[in-house]
């Protein structure tokens, strides 16, 4: 009997230093300061809307200035991927993705299959402009003063990306923003269809 | 930044220790069993050896899953079998454990995987503690007694893989570990005593290893600080370039309203309230000037025209610091927060007609949004980052969604709020951002009046560096090992020949 105390006992009392060891070393790095910045306010606005929907139908083309004032149509990029992005200024979201497509375009700028354009919506040039050269982008920047592009698109909210496969279909319709990974991950998809 | 080193070398020499431990005990056993050509001894050796390759894996931090779940399941195999050989050393009269391992197939493996762990090495201290009582065998007192410890620790890390909180739990778990491969050395010490060779053989390798990894890793750890030193210096200076570009950008603010002041088709159309004529003029002007935006006022501060967003107007502006100073009749230029263009590098002048009359007033100059983050981003290379107050307004690091940027967040270091905003003094530091370590300067952001009202801040992504310098340690640690292994013959030799000789 007093065998097995012994027995039972050896093991209780490592258990208790560990959970005592456990407890002390915890204690020591509660007071460790954080530093996370919080989530601000205004998350919810920018996030508020998103929505996937596939399609299968051929891009409407189109022709618009972009902010150099050089024509350019859709039909230029025949035989290509090309993700298409409808945005304004005055929208952050919109805005985000500006940066995150602009981000994703220094990585594919080698890419001969890739195309990117975004399409201003019914904004005025020298803002457009201003906003390209303050962020330094070298986006490919459409305007659509008139908001026809956008209308033919049948675009409902901002930002909207439309991803258009090499035979000029549009495959996705995505509203809302949209992450660096998944631009890519759709893209790569298209490759596939 | 330092202790994430610390902690992470920590892991790795220990592991390695242990490795280096079962490495040896295997060794004796594979030694005793050429003597004897014994299965029980041979199991023994096995199961050691396959004890230390899971060491080896794990203190190399392997990500790979094939890897890990090959080497996950030689280390239960080798735990067998070490059970085994304790077994057919002494069969129990009656089996009291049934060692069953039940395994799901794809996720939650390494879970079950532990837990199976734990449960052979708690059964292995179980019959060491049965032989130890049963036969009065001493010596088996550092084997229980190690194996208890490895499996509280190996408890911890079941824990652990399920926990929030791993720091101290990772700690605890890792001095258990440490604990119980001293056990587990001490009982191996006890088969050398009598065999001297060997003995001096394991102080060589014992000692080198130890040396070599206390070197490499003070080494590494004094050459991180320095690199951190080097890296904060780099950082001060792109941080004192972007306030660099504020000030030359307020100087352009400030020649660019004057320049569109003086402009005679815009004084002309202001006088005469011709709004169509004013809107176009301003916003060739606004364009020419290469202003982010232009805002013409009224006398009174009322304002007429936006270029650059023309549907908002009438609202008054004279409460604003530059506008009121214009309004006065000086030219000024400021960094200031408002309605329209919220933070914003404003300069202003006053307006005089022909006969020298104010008639109102214009505003041009910068805003600082996350744009302007991303182009000073393009320029330094760093992430940039522009507080008002302690509020962030301009950021170039996205949340963690990766898609929207946390504008609006507010800084929570209260020695950053401190020295930046209160003392008006720069400060570098560790900081971080979303879980992920950043070493980060900071500037305080003035207006026109010396007042601090924001904080500039550049930082750098750190685990780079890390990773760095914790994949050359280990190259070198692996390095000394293998050069270790290649001297092992030539000292074997030389204890021989040392222990004939005596």
């Amino acid at each position: 009997m007093k065998r097995f105390i012994k027995l039972l006992a050896i093991p209780l009392i490592l258990i208790a230093g560990t959970v005592l060891i456990y407890l002390a070393v915890s204690q020591f790095f509660k007071k460790e300061p954080k530093e996370e910045i919080t989530i601000g306010p205004g998350e919810e606005t920018l996030k508020e809307i998103s929505e996937i929907k596939k399609a299968d139908y051929l891009a409407p083309d189109f022709e618009l200035l972009n902010i150099q004032e050089e024509k350019v149509k859709l039909s230029d990029f025949e035989n290509k991927i090309i993700v298409l992005t409808f945005w304004t200024t005055w929208n952050p979201a919109a805005q985000d993705q500006i940066a995150i497509l602009e981000s994703y375009f220094q990585e594919i700028k080698e890419s001969k299959d890739i195309v990117l354009l975004t399409i201003n919506n019914l904004e005025d040039k020298s803002i457009v402009s201003n906003f390209i050269k303050r962020g330094d982008y070298v986006l490919k920047v459409l305007l659509d003063e008139k908001g026809e592009v956008g209308e033919s698109y049948k675009i409902s909210a901002l930002p909207a990306t439309y991803f258009i496969n090499q035979e000029g279909k549009v495959k996705e319709t995505y509203i809302g923003i949209l992450s660096k990974e998944e631009i890519k991950n759709r893209v790569e998809g298209l490759y596939a269809r | 930044m330092l202790a994430d080193f610390w902690l992470n070398n920590f892991h790795f020499a220990l592991e390695f220790f242990g490795a280096v431990v079962l490495f040896a005990l295997s060794w004796l056993a594979f030694d005793a069993f050429l003597i004897k050509k014994e299965m029980k001894t041979f199991l023994k050796g096995l199961g050691f050896l396959l004890f230390a390759g899971w060491n080896v894996v794990n203190s190399l931090g392997v990500k790979s899953d094939i890897w890990l779940t090959v080497f996950l399941f030689a280390y239960l195999l080798g735990l067998f079998f070490i059970l085994l050989n304790l077994w057919l050393e002494k069969p129990p009269k009656k089996p009291v454990f049934e060692a069953i391992i039940v395994l799901p197939a794809i996720s939650g493996i390494l879970l079950s995987v532990h837990i199976a762990a734990t449960f052979l090495l708690a059964l292995i201290a179980v019959l060491a503690i049965k032989r130890y009582k049963g036969e009065e065998l001493k010596s088996l007192k550092p084997l229980f007694l190690a194996f208890i410890f490895l499996a509280i620790s190996s408890i911890l890390t079941v824990i652990g893989l399920r926990a929030e909180e791993i720091i101290p739990l990772w700690i605890s778990e890792h001095i258990l570990k440490a604990i119980g491969f001293t056990f587990l050395t001490v009982w191996g010490w006890q088969h050398l005593k009598a065999r001297i060779k060997e003995e001096m053989l394991l102080i060589f390798v014992g000692m080198a290893l130890f040396i070599s990894i206390i070197v490499t890793l003070t080494f590494s750890a004094i050459l991180l600080d320095n690199m951190e030193g080097e890296a904060e210096v780099n950082l001060i200076s792109n941080v004192r370039a972007l306030e660099y570009s504020f000030s030359r950008m307020k100087s352009e603010a400030l020649s660019g309203a004057r320049f569109i002041s003086e402009n005679k088709e815009m004084v002309s159309a202001l006088s005469e309230n011709n709004f169509s004529a004013l809107e176009e003029v301003s916003q060739k002007l606004m364009n020419e000037a290469s202003l982010d935006f232009l805002t013409i006022a009224d006398k009174e501060g009322e304002v007429v025209l936006r270029a650059h967003a023309l549907t908002v107007k009438g609202d008054n502006v004279s409460q604003e610091k530059a506008a009121s100073q214009a309004l006065a009749g000086i030219s000024y230029v400021t960094i200031e927060p408002t309605q329209t263009e919220k933070l914003s590098i404003r300069g202003a002048a006053p307006v005089y007609d022909s006969k020298d009359n104010l008639v109102g007033i214009v505003i041009g100059g910068f805003i600082v949004d996350n744009a302007f983050a991303d182009r000073m981003k393009k320029i330094t290379g760093l992430e940039t980052a522009v507080y008002k107050g302690d509020s962030l307004v301009a950021t170039t690091i996205l949340g963690p969604d990766l898609k929207t940027r946390n504008v609006g967040a507010k800084q929570t270091d209260s020695k950053v709020i401190e020295q930046v905003l209160g003392k008006g003094e720069g400060m570098t530091g560790r900081t971080t951002i979303f879980s992920r370590p950043y070493l980060a300067a900071f500037l305080p952001l003035k207006n026109s009046e010396g007042k601090v009202i924001g904080m500039l801040e550049a930082s750098r992504l750190q685990t780079g560096i890390i990773e760095t310098a914790n994949s050359a340690s280990r190259l070198t640690l692996l390095v000394t090992i293998i050069i270790i292994i290649m001297a092992l013959m030539p000292a074997y030799l030389l204890a021989k020949k040392l222990t004939e000789e005596i």
